[in-house]
């Protein structure tokens, strides 16, 4: 156990290292040549733009700018071992100090801003994922259970449309029954953007409400792929020979199906969740910028818009270093649960 | 009696194996192709994205004998006309005809789809072939090049692209293959890898075929069903990907009319004409779902992994 | 008439396929008595693990029971509910598998999977019932049973995971085990040794025990009686040795003759059975095995040989030994021969 997580702990390193260098040439790239307007700007002359390029620590050696950019350099620093990066000056904290760089446009952290917003986009994925388990494993158990019957089509038939409509129009058609049309009928209606009702909302209902719309929505992919896969996760599992000698015990089919096949079809699914563990800052972009939720996605997406691109690349450095680290933990969880790999 | 079966021994297995060498893969596509004609939907869904890809070439034809006006025709006293007998599915806030810009936004669509598709089999094709041929540090390094692009969240990468370069179908389709290929490179790299070592592959090399040429006459033949039930299964979620791209306003701009950009320009009037927002989403998903069971048809009739 | 134990009197099982119906079992009747240790032979797709699963009620659907009467202690099995069905499965009637590597939950501990059934049938608490497994271990033979209860499956070895499945089928002490094929998975070494086992554990607890297999010399170490089915039908029943020394019919004579034999003299040539087995959605007219038979009459392919007694001990379905002929006798003048120059 312990053999395997060192295993995949180590054959993450390259994967970080490669991320980091990835995001870092990114910037080197645009910070040295396409910092936007910067070489159009007539009001700048050569030795303005110069003095810029040496206060981002441009003319330094693109050794010196990566470790400075990892916090390698920094921490070099600190046990006295500056003078192997060449006596370099403007050495600052990176990212293994937590420092994921600044904006270009307002000059605020990255982590600052990526930390204000991680709540609202947790509480969302989070809530979808729930959602998405809660539903897709009885759904998908009774898919398996009555294979072929009208039940079992409509499921399916739900689920293949599940993946292919878009979330974003899915999301406009919600707010377009909930919001707008509940409205003009005089109905309750649902609030169509942002995390509570400004000036005067924030109670645990109204953000319960705000939530509803976007939660559902990001869990309509979820809910589809999930079902699909304990449908045929429990149909092999039934067809298995352990499920026949349950049987010859005697043991009521009630059991058979959900102590010993389930079980045994859940642990493939635990990996499938746990993969979209990483999908927690990323996976709800589309959907927190059609309900405008003040998540990491639509942080993103504005600060994209604005050509912010330090902000950009800080934000994607850090969600595909969660990545990483998702990918990990979705080995553990598999692992803690598969009795085979756990002790092998 | 000792000395006839060996004889034997010797002169049928090469016999048969000669024959063996090209009778399976005559038998393996003509029998694919006999469970795809058995599948009803798939069949169905390949001719409506074949309709699709029809009327997106015909767009001009369509646009002057069947609707009357170009995509960018505006016509002020239409503005957000509802669906009638001159703009059958509705106007826009300019007075443009809604299914004249369906019929053209398919084009962005399918060019996209089909464009990034082709690029990442390419390309997470090549890869694959060269890391699962040669196997040791050459797999080693390629692959760990596939978990670093596949470690960063796609519509991240597709954002930061997309403000690094200015967006039009060639740079679109190739922001969202950049992302793509790492699939198709694992699945061919797993598939080459347990190819390579088969006897065919050792009798070929030993007769001094050169790697590249056992690696393009061998090894792809034998993967390229794989790689072709990668392409189908793909073209659904790229077309889906482009959409949400032209949406976020990080894709296609207008005035070229896209499903996606139709979408994020009608969110403003949707409360008063909600035809502007329904049909474009709708297109959209409609050729996704054809796409994905056409996709689901050919890997159930051709995927080799799929048969017992 | 005593009633026996168990007895299966004409089963019918069918699967309907789309090549047709297969009459899988097709009028199979037998009996066991307690202490018994029956045999039934044949190759695959004989009907010998479609008889033992409807007896089950263990058929994999489409598999239907259609005709006849499975009588267990003045029930009929065939006619119980399925709850009924469920509290004699595992608790009067146990059954083990052949492949020991998937017939085990591998989420599961193995002595919380042995000790299963007592908490189904008996009322066990947990604790109760996990000692009852480890002693049950014990008893088949696996070393350190009370850390080996805590293990997985999948840390034994197949011949240990066997052992472990036997223990399983017998902690309720049932009056009938069923092993279908219980050795042709695992090495040859270790099927001599589970055999030994079955074989204690059938003089210990009594247990009438009927065993499944492709190989006559299990048989021969193992059985009381023999059952050789073809085709879906019983061909030749009666004491073992009976059987093997004068088979009566064909079949049987050719699968004897397919074995290899240490006493065997030298010119011997081992005779493979012609042919293939049989097309069950498309069984031969008459005698299924007339096509493969080297001693075929003019009336095998008409009509079906009915099951009639062929000596004082033996049944058998041939129109030939019916008729008096001794397939031993003609072993000189093999008609097998010609298939030497094929």
């Amino acid at each position: 156990m312990i053999q395997f997580v060192v295993r995949r702990a180590v054959a993450a390193i390259p994967v970080v290292i490669g991320v980091t260098l990835f995001t870092f040439l990114i910037m080197h790239s645009t910070i040295g040549s396409y910092v936007p307007g910067l070489d159009l700007n007539p009001n700048l002359k050569a030795k303005d733009i110069e003095q810029i390029r040496r206060a981002l620590g441009l003319e330094r050696p693109l050794y010196v700018q990566y470790l400075d950019w990892l916090g390698v350099a920094f921490i070099m620093g600190k046990l006295g071992l500056a003078g192997l990066l060449g006596g370099w000056q403007n050495i600052t904290p990176g990212l293994l100090e937590g420092d994921f760089g600044h904006s270009l446009v307002d000059g605020t952290s990255v982590a600052g801003q990526v930390f204000d917003r991680l709540p609202n986009t947790i509480l969302l994925t989070v809530t979808a994922i729930v959602i998405g388990v809660l539903f897709s494993i009885p759904l998908g158990v009774m898919g398996a259970l009555r294979r072929g019957s009208r039940l079992d089509n409509l499921f399916t038939a739900l689920s293949v449309g599940g993946v292919a409509v878009p979330q974003f129009w899915l999301g406009l058609m919600l707010i377009l029954l909930f919001s707008v049309q509940f409205q003009a009928w005089g109905l309750p209606f649902l609030p169509s953007s942002g995390v509570a009702t400004p000036f005067g909302g924030g109670d645990l209902l109204d953000r319960f409400a705000h939530l509803l719309m976007p939660a559902i929505v990001l869990s309509f992919v979820y809910l589809a792929i999930w079902s699909r896969y304990t449908r045929s996760s429990m149909l092999e599992q039934l067809s298995q020979d352990y499920v026949r000698t349950a049987r010859a015990k005697g043991m009521p089919e009630r059991h058979v199906t959900y102590r010993h096949a389930l079980r045994n079809a859940l642990i493939p699914l635990v990996t499938l969740v746990g993969l979209e563990l990483p999908g927690l800052v990323s996976g709800g972009l589309v959907v927190e910028a059609v309900f405008g939720w003040p998540g990491i996605g639509l942080l993103t997406y504005q600060r994209a818009l604005a050509y912010d691109f330090t902000m950009v690349l800080g934000i994607v450095t850090f969600a595909s270093l969660l990545v990483v680290a998702g990918n990990l933990i979705a080995d553990l969880l598999y692992a803690t649960l598969d009795p085979r790999i756990r002790l092998s | 009696m000792i000395g006839q079966p060996t004889a034997e021994e010797i002169g049928t297995p090469a016999a048969g194996h000669e024959g063996r060498a090209d009778r399976p893969a005559q038998s393996y596509w003509s029998e694919s192709l006999e469970r795809m004609r058995q599948n009803r939907v798939g069949i169905v869904c390949g001719y409506a994205v074949l309709a699709l890809v029809v009327i997106a070439i015909c767009a001009p034809l369509l646009a002057q004998f069947v609707t009357h006006v170009t995509p960018t025709h505006q016509e002020l006293d239409s503005q957000f006309d509802p669906p009638n007998a001159q703009h059958w599915l509705g106007a826009d806030e300019v007075g443009r005809d809604t299914l004249t810009r369906l019929i053209y936004g398919s084009q962005v669509s399918l060019a996209v789809g089909f464009l990034t598709v082709a690029m990442q089999l390419v390309v997470g094709g090549g890869v694959g072939l060269v890391a699962g041929y040669f196997g040791r540090w050459v797999d080693e390094v390629l692959m760990r090049i596939v978990d670093v692009v596949l470690a960063i969240p796609a519509i991240f990468l597709f954002i930061l692209m997309s403000i690094l370069f200015r967006p039009n179908l060639l740079t679109l389709s190739v922001i969202i293959a950049s992302v793509g290929w790492g699939g198709v490179a694992r699945l061919v790299r797993g598939e080459s890898l347990s190819i390579r070592n088969r006897d065919f592959m050792l009798a070929t090399r030993s007769v001094g075929a050169g790697s590249g040429r056992l690696i393009l006459r061998h090894l792809l033949p034998n993967v390229l069903p794989i790689m072709i039930v990668a392409a189908t299964l793909n073209v659904g979620a790229v077309i889906l990907a482009e959409a949400a791209l032209d949406f976020l306003g990080l894709g296609i701009h207008p005035p070229t009319a896209s499903w996606g950009n139709m979408l994020s320009n009608s969110q403003t009037y949707f409360t008063h004409s909600a035809w502007l927002v329904v049909f474009p989403g709708l297109m959209i998903f409609l050729t996704v779902l054809a796409a994905n069971l056409f996709g689901n048809a050919v890997r159930d009739a051709f995927d080799p992994r799929l048969k017992s | 008439m005593t009633e026996h134990l168990l007895e299966v009197r004409d089963l019918h099982t069918q699967f309907p396929t789309r090549d047709g119906l297969v009459r899988a079992v097709d009028g199979v009747s037998f009996h066991i008595d307690p202490g018994e240790t029956i045999g039934i032979v044949g190759e695959s797709g004989s009907g010998k693990s479609v008889t033992v699963q409807s007896i089950m009620r263990l058929l994999q659907p489409p598999g239907r029971i259609t005709g006849g009467e499975v009588r267990f202690r003045g029930r009929d099995l065939v006619q119980v509910s399925d709850s009924e069905m469920e509290e004699i499965r595992g608790e009067e009637i146990a059954m083990i598998f052949q492949d020991p590597m998937t017939s085990l939950n591998p989420v599961f501990r193995t002595g919380w999977q042995v000790g299963e059934p007592l908490r189904l049938h008996k009322g066990f608490d947990m604790p109760r019932s996990i000692a009852a497994a480890v002693s049950m271990l014990t008893r088949v033979g696996i070393p350190e049973p009370s850390s080996r209860a805590r293990s997985f499956p999948h840390e034994f070895s197949g011949g240990m995971r066997q052992r472990a499945m036997i223990a399983m089928g017998l902690t309720t002490s049932p009056a009938v085990l069923i092993a279908d094929e219980p050795t042709t998975a695992l090495d040859v070494t270790i099927q001599a040794q589970i055999l030994d086992l079955l074989k204690t554990v059938n003089r210990e607890f009594r247990t009438a025990t009927i065993l499944i297999t492709h190989n006559l010399g299990v048989v021969a170490g193992m059985c009381e009686r023999v059952i050789v089915m073809y085709g879906g039908r019983v061909v030749e029943q009666g004491p073992t040795e009976d059987v093997f020394d004068n088979p009566k019919h064909p079949y049987t004579w050719s699968l004897l003759r397919s074995i290899p034999r240490l006493d065997a003299e030298e010119h011997d040539v081992l005779k493979a059975i012609q042919g293939l087995p049989p097309d069950l959605t498309n069984l031969p007219s008459g005698c299924a095995f007339h096509p493969r038979c080297p001693f075929q009459v003019e009336r095998c392919p008409r009509e079906v040989p009915p099951l009639v007694a062929v000596g004082p001990t033996q049944l058998a379905a041939c129109w030939v030994t019916q008729s008096g002929v001794d397939l031993n006798a003609r072993d000189a003048a093999s008609p097998t021969g010609e298939s030497h120059r094929e």
